[in-house]
């Protein structure tokens, strides 16, 4: 069973008190700050240095424990078939681990199992050496902040030099691939013909996304329009309220970036949807709409 | 009985996570499916588990419960928190601890010399721990069948130990594939063991609901793997019904441009391919062992070679359609050729390429068909009717943006 309590924020938090009791008696403070990390927001009422005492029998009134080794918890069956699985997978490479003792356990699925019918056919190449190679030092560079040289292919063809220091990866299922994000750069990482550390130095700037682009629309829903839509993009920070018995007003929050991806989305709902705001998204739906309905209907 | 943040089931929540995540338009007495009471408990729950994540806002209908989450900016699915809240007793805690605490050492111990030692870290306290062997017995069960302590019987005692410990991936595998892989949130309790560090990744494009079909997920994997049939309970979402069949588990699909999970399997009375929404599957229940399970799969691949999305059939239908590129967009035959599937594309000429596929279901293309409307020169379907539906409808949303009636 997944939904068990020995995975639980609740025996997690102990299980972090207990290890601290090994080391020191623990504080009410102690208990306080664990549970604000591992638990949920009422929870400090809940699990208090008195019921730890009282209750579980765990700490003691003095904040010693009678257990005297860090509570470490073997591997569930479950828990080594999942890792199982996912060392099948091409993207494992990437991360440079080695595995022991799971020679004998049966995968939890497998790509028979299991399929994504829909990522686009250009994916990143993960058994390509190079990419491993580059994947790898770049993924360092973020944990390290080092100001990397990076040559990559560019759209014509041609090579280019990005000087950054990488802030994070990104990965797109839709797309299958990995972008790395620095001092505004964003790079495919497919794209890179080599990255190695640079001599010169520059500052790293903390990954923060642009200002957000709003666009507002109408559903009517019929043909299960509003949960097709209000699914395909609920990914997006969004609002929605209902005007009226059959129609529905959303408010999607995307990056300007991406406002052409928006657009296309929004049209493949066809008539179920129409947009509202803003007035530039409203004219690229129209003009697109109506360069069509001329071809069909002249 | 007083209120817990902490659930004891955890699909009495999971409708209510999807709803204020998805729709979130709702107000109390919107929600038909449960009492207010339940929902008020649901809701302060969510609200504990999730904070900043939850919004309200106030209509003429009353306060609107909804989630908001950019996804993209997270570095882990929120929802996980959720899956961290199963409800215990006091009982079952103590003995957990205490039988780490004894199994740590990697030696094999009775259930006797057990009881013993926990009599004595009980005694520790003011008031003794008190438990009956029966429940030591049961607990250890309960580990040996999770595959953490194993058991071994010499004439009439029986020896427990801690199965030796196996080595985690790195932090960034399991950050990785608990966000990416089927049933991540193992993944995240995994990430849990490890000392926690700051992510490096994040994730576009990224639907985050499906998580909480993990546990239906796990028993569908179970049984593929076992090769049984399973008595799946659904909800006909169209119906508003329970419905309930066995069928052949064989193949999850799962939909990277609308973050929706579907089943395709095998029934096992009428040999009916059929496709199933996992998030509609309330149910599932051992079936049978399934002698013919490979065949069914090989059949149900020859089947998937002419299907777009989810959507099966035994009819095929043939599509086409024709896109116009100037010179200076390139982009948009590369688009095609990625996005194409299981589709066939051919450049007619400089600035025209044609598409064409063969499928069980040419509604299914319609969506993704539109997003190249204004570039199509020519389209046809030989199901009629999908015809019509898309060409009706770029009259009707030409009506939605430009001028009146007669203009259009």
């Amino acid at each position: 069973m997944i939904f068990n309590e020995m995975f639980g924020s609740y025996y997690n938090c102990v299980a972090n008190i207990i290890k601290l009791s090994t080391m020191r008696p623990v504080t009410a403070d102690d208990v306080y700050k664990f549970v604000s990390y591992w638990c949920y927001a009422e929870s400090s009422a809940y699990l208090t240095p008195k019921v730890l005492c009282d209750e579980y029998k765990l700490i003691k009134k003095d904040g010693t424990s009678p257990l005297k080794r860090v509570p470490r918890m073997p591997l569930s069956t479950l828990q080594k078939r999942w890792i199982k699985s996912i060392s099948e997978d091409p993207r494992f490479k990437l991360f440079d681990v080695e595995f022991k003792g799971l020679d004998d356990v049966e995968p939890l699925f497998t790509k028979e199992d299991y399929c994504t019918y829909d990522s686009f056919s250009d994916g990143d190449p993960y058994d390509n050496e190079n990419y491993i190679k580059n994947f790898r030092i770049v993924n360092q560079a973020i944990k390290d902040m080092t100001t990397l040289d990076i040559w990559v292919r560019t759209r014509h063809g041609h090579k280019k030099k990005v000087l950054m220091v990488p802030s994070v990866m990104e990965y797109s299922e839709k797309d299958d691939k990995f972008r790395v994000i620095g001092n505004k750069h964003i790079i495919n990482m497919k794209n890179i013909l080599s990255v190695s550390p640079s001599e010169k130095k520059i500052s790293h700037e903390s990954i923060t996304l642009p200002t957000v682009s709003e666009a507002v629309f109408e559903i009517t829903d019929y043909r299960k329009a509003l949960e097709r839509v209000m699914f395909h993009f609920s990914h997006y920070s969004k609002e929605a309220v209902k005007i009226s018995d059959n129609k529905y007003r959303v408010k999607l929050r995307y990056l300007p970036e991406d406002e052409t991806e928006v657009l296309i989305r929004l049209l493949s709902f066809g008539p179920v949807i129409k947009v509202l705001e803003p007035e530039s998204l409203v004219e690229q739906m129209r003009s697109r709409i109506q360069k069509q309905f001329a071809t069909f209907f002249p | 009985m007083p209120y817990s943040e902490l659930v004891k089931n955890f699909d009495l929540i999971r409708d209510y996570l999807r709803e204020f995540y998805i729709y979130g338009f709702k107000s109390r007495d919107g929600y038909d499916m449960k009492s207010s009471r339940s929902y008020d408990d649901a809701r302060r729950k969510i609200e504990s588990w999730l904070g900043d994540n939850m919004s309200f806002k106030t209509t003429k209908d009353g306060k609107i419960t909804f989630i908001s989450i950019d996804s993209r900016r997270e570095e882990t699915n929120p929802f996980f928190k959720a899956w961290m809240s199963k409800s215990f007793t006091s009982k079952d805690i103590t003995i957990h601890f205490y039988l780490l605490e004894i199994m740590g050492d990697n030696e094999e111990h009775t259930l006797k010399e057990i009881c013993e030692k926990m009599e004595s870290f009980g005694d520790s306290f003011d008031e003794p721990f008190e438990f009956d062997i029966s429940t030591v017995r049961k607990k250890l069960g309960e580990y040996i069948d999770e595959g953490m302590f194993s058991m071994r019987k010499e004439g009439r005692t029986s020896y427990y130990r801690a199965i030796p410990m196996t080595d985690l991936p790195t932090g960034d595998a399991l950050s990785f594939f608990s966000e990416t892989a089927p049933c991540g949130v193992i993944g995240h309790f995994l990430l849990n063991k490890r000392h926690r560090s700051k992510s490096n990744l994040r994730f576009k494009h990224h639907y985050i609901t499906s998580v909480m079909d993990s546990e239906i997920l796990c028993m569908l994997f179970d049984a593929m793997h076992k090769k049984e049939s399973i008595i799946l309970t659904s909800l006909s979402k169209h119906k508003k019904v329970e419905v309930t069949n066995e069928v052949i588990p064989l193949k999850v699909m799962n939909g990277s441009q609308n973050g929706k999970q579907h089943l395709l399997c095998c029934e096992y009375n009428s040999g009916r391919f059929v496709s199933l929404r996992i998030d509609n599957i309330l149910k599932i229940e051992a079936g049978r062992p399934v002698d013919y399970f490979d065949e069914a799969r090989v059949k149900l691949d020859s089947i998937l070679e002419h299907v777009w999305g989810v959507s099966l059939g035994k009819t095929l239908e043939h599509v086409e359609f024709d896109i116009r590129f100037t010179e200076f967009e390139d982009y948009v035959y590369f688009r095609l050729k990625r996005e194409r599937r299981i589709g066939k594309i051919t450049l007619l000429e400089k600035g025209l390429v044609r598409f064409e596929a063969d499928v069980y279901d040419s509604m299914e293309l319609i969506p993704w068909m539109r997003t190249y409307i204004g570039r199509i020169t020519r389209v046809y379907f030989s199901n009629s009717d999908v015809q019509k539906r898309f060409t009706e409808d770029i009259r009707a949303m030409a009506r939605l943006y430009g001028g009146t009636e007669n203009d259009i």
